[in-house]
């Protein structure tokens, strides 16, 4: 089969104004086959937005979002047959079965009650299958109202795996979920990037992105701010703080200086160093030799989120000097 | 969760991508649709309520015998023949029934996909957002026509079974005989599913505008109360002819002698436009709406609804301002006529049925109306009607009957002459007791 021309995902200046308010300022996005690429940002920087306008749910007001090379308008629902996904808390039928949500969903997609596909040679899944691949499959005949958050956020991942989709757009799929349920969403979407597909996340968690993406982008206030791999991401963040607790804090510190490490005095009984590993692993084995005993050394915040941090503060200036 | 391997996906070229995929018709939406609506136990009850409670109906009428609710029409014969009880239902069943189960069926179509913040869960399939409206307009339609004709077939097939299959006494005097009257009979409720789909329609329209549940399940009922208050107000044919209800009496006119098929062609049409007015303007609203956010918040919900109370102040107002306007078809000319020739007919139906025996069809008389005193004009709906009756046949040597009329907007009306023409029951030459048919009695002249 020829290959895609262009990114699957594309878009090209999208703007998006609620009122005075711009939700989104001309973000450009692109997402190639086969790779999980998040979206980052804080709370009201535009994620979820964005998102709507990828899934056609709300029409830019500039710009244009182009999904597997074509131009796809907002309610073009043929320009978005092969994708699929939510944004927020995914909401079923409370009223219904799990399972019958999913049918009827599939029925929407597809006349076939069975399964719902793209086309005669793509993957078949059905609402069985998908429940059980987020590990509700014990659950099926229960009716959704009783759900829990991350229940209902599981089965907002199986109904959007029952399109068979090859972009899959998530918002926050992880949130509500708890740590093993996390993992293995985390999993999954690492296994439908494996599988050929593409998926695009939103997530507030650097840690969770760092995992599972290849590629991320980062949005303040409804402007892009960075995007990138996650290699170049890293080569960008500052150096890691730990924080240090020893038996000799003064004498660590003083040491600590004479090897050229960033070390300060965070609390009264804790150190606070900068530095680059092989530094750092250097200043630990000093201490050694000097008698002193390292009680506590951990990581005060990672680097991709000081990163993170430093892009999504301030105004548009600092942002710039920053990045 | 599994961990199976996702099955390996081709790179799906981009033109292939537009427009791979079957994509689903109307059938899978309007199914999708009906399984949610027939899902939800307050509507299933309802369903089995429009089977149930009319066979109630026509047990309870069976056991009040000789008295039924004189007050609606076919209601004083619902004891009496169960093609008079289903129709006494019908009548109620177009006042209550069909605004109602239009605001149950189509009132939360949409209001509930607000209220379950599930748009963006159906939008993101593959159905558009025309589909996803017809299949719910579709979906209402046939869960409200289905239980309305329940309730038709219901009280028309328990009403022959328990009351009987006796003769009908039809608006203009006349036996309807029991073959006709099914036809007849089944004809006017299947006619009232026209009147019935503009209010479907109506709440298709509430349901979207308000994003609300209760605005849209009580709207249409509202509306039909309002709009038969406005009757009672005035009677200008100018209110009538548009009004969405007046096509609800349309079924009258299968029961004059008569007949009036223009009565049932404007009462269609009227119907058609005004479902076409409030689907259009839902399909309108739906498209055009942006999904900003998964969940209508309670301020966009009073926001919506606050809009809504005010068009429908304002079209009050209108309506209430023009409901005088245009002449009136209730004149003292139109009942003068009808209520001689029902009087005759239902004389020569009292003697028949006195004496066993057919004797002439129709007794000619000759009536002359007036509304009060005389001194106001002899038009309009009004209970101070009087009408005096004259047997045409001086051969005849009857005297000159006075009877009290009580004209309805629609052109229906009862007349009484109180214990002039015998009691409420009278025996046959068996002494077998009937309803004296002359002793009050119902008629329709028909009105746009």
């Amino acid at each position: 089969m020829e290959e895609p021309s262009g990114p699957v995902l594309a878009t090209r200046g999208v703007v998006k104004r609620f009122g005075d308010t711009v939700a989104a300022g001309g973000i450009d996005v692109s997402v190639g086959e086969g790779t999980v690429c998040g979206l980052l940002g804080r709370n009201g920087a535009g994620k979820t937005t964005l998102l709507r306008m990828i899934l056609g749910l709300l029409p830019p007001d500039e710009g244009e979002v182009r999904l597997f090379g074509a131009v796809a308008p907002a309610g073009d629902i043929g320009a978005r047959q092969a994708v699929a996904g939510f944004v927020e808390e995914p909401k079923f039928y409370p009223y219904l079965s799990a399972r019958r949500n999913l049918e009827l969903l599939a029925q929407l997609d597809s006349a076939r009650l069975d399964s719902a596909r793209l086309d005669g040679d793509g993957p078949r899944v059905t609402p069985e299958a998908a429940l059980d691949r987020v590990g509700l499959a014990g659950r099926g005949r229960d009716k959704v109202r009783g759900f829990s958050t991350g229940m209902r956020q599981r089965l907002g991942i199986a109904a959007a795996l029952v399109r068979a989709p090859r972009l899959l757009v998530l918002d926050e799929p992880t949130i509500g979920l708890d740590p093993a349920g996390a993992a293995s969403v985390r999993a999954m979407v690492r296994e439908v990037a494996a599988s050929g597909g593409t998926v695009f996340l939103s997530s507030h968690n650097m840690a969770e992105v760092a995992e599972i993406c290849d590629c991320v982008v980062i949005i303040h206030e409804g402007r892009k701010v960075w995007d990138g791999t996650l290699e170049q991401l890293r080569e960008q963040a500052p150096v890691a703080a730990y924080r240090l607790r020893t038996s000799d804090d003064e004498r660590a510190e003083a040491l600590g200086r004479e090897n050229g490490i960033d070390i300060s005095r965070a609390l009264p009984s804790e150190l606070m160093i900068r530095a680059e590993d092989a530094l750092r692993d250097k200043f630990m084995i000093e201490l050694a030799h000097e008698n002193i005993a390292v009680r506590q050394l951990e990581p005060d915040v990672p680097p991709l989120e000081t990163l993170f941090t430093s892009l999504t503060s301030g105004t548009e200036t600092t942002r710039k000097e920053a990045s | 969760m599994t961990t199976d391997t996702l099955p390996r996906r081709e790179s799906p070229r981009p033109e292939a991508t537009a427009t791979a995929g079957p994509r689903p018709g109307l059938r899978a939406a309007t199914r999708v649709e009906l399984a949610k609506l027939t899902s939800q136990w307050p509507l299933r009850i309802v369903l089995a309520l429009c089977v149930v409670a009319p066979i109630g109906f026509a047990v309870f009428t069976k056991s009040q015998w000789p008295s039924g609710p004189a007050d609606t029409l076919f209601g004083r014969w619902s004891s009496t023949t169960g093609f008079a009880t289903s129709l006494t239902l019908l009548n109620d069943a177009n006042v209550y029934a069909a605004p109602l189960l239009a605001g149950l069926f189509a009132g939360d179509i949409f209001a509930g996909e607000d209220r379950h913040g599930t748009w963006k869960t159906i939008l993101t399939r593959s159905s558009s957002r025309t589909s996803i409206f017809i299949g719910k307009a579709l979906a209402a339609a046939i869960c409200v026509w289905a239980a309305f004709l329940a309730i038709g077939i219901a009280s028309l097939i328990a009403g022959v079974a328990i009351v009987g299959g006796s003769p009908l006494v039809g608006l203009s005097g006349q036996l309807v005989a029991g073959g006709q009257a099914w036809g007849l009979v089944a004809a006017a409720w299947v006619y009232s599913l026209l009147p019935a789909t503009a209010f479907i329609a109506l709440g298709l329209l509430l349901s979207i505008a308000s994003r609300s549940t209760i605005v849209g399940v009580l709207g249409p009922l509202v509306v039909a109360g309002g709009l038969i208050v406005l009757e009672t107000i005035d009677s200008g044919t100018i209110v009538r002819t548009i009004s969405p209800a007046t096509p609800f009496d349309a079924w009258h006119s299968l029961f004059t002698v008569a007949g009036s098929s223009g009565t049932l062609i404007q009462g269609a049409v009227t119907s058609v436009v005004w479902a076409a007015i409030f689907g259009g303007a839902a399909l309108v609203l739906l498209r055009r709406r942006g999904f900003a956010s998964s969940d209508t918040t309670p301020r966009l919900q009073r926001r919506a609804t606050f809009r809504l109370a005010a068009i429908a102040v304002i079209a009050g107002v209108v309506l209430l301002g023009a409901a005088g306007l245009g002449p009136t078809d209730l004149t003292a000319q139109r009942l003068q006529a009808s209520i001689g020739q029902t009087f005759g007919r239902l004389s020569a139906v009292r003697y028949a049925w006195q004496t066993g025996t057919p004797g002439q069809a129709n007794v000619p008389m000759t009536a002359t109306c007036n509304r009060g005193d005389g001194t106001q004009k002899s038009s309009g709906a009004g209970d101070d009607w009087a009408c005096v009756v004259v047997d045409s046949n001086p051969a005849d040597g009857a005297q000159p009957v006075t009877f009290d009329v009580t004209l309805k907007p629609n052109g229906c009306y009862t007349a009484e002459a109180g214990a002039a023409f015998g009691a409420l029951l009278i025996g046959n030459a068996q002494g077998k007791p009937f309803i004296n048919p002359v002793y009050a009695f119902d008629g329709c002249f028909g009105t746009p």
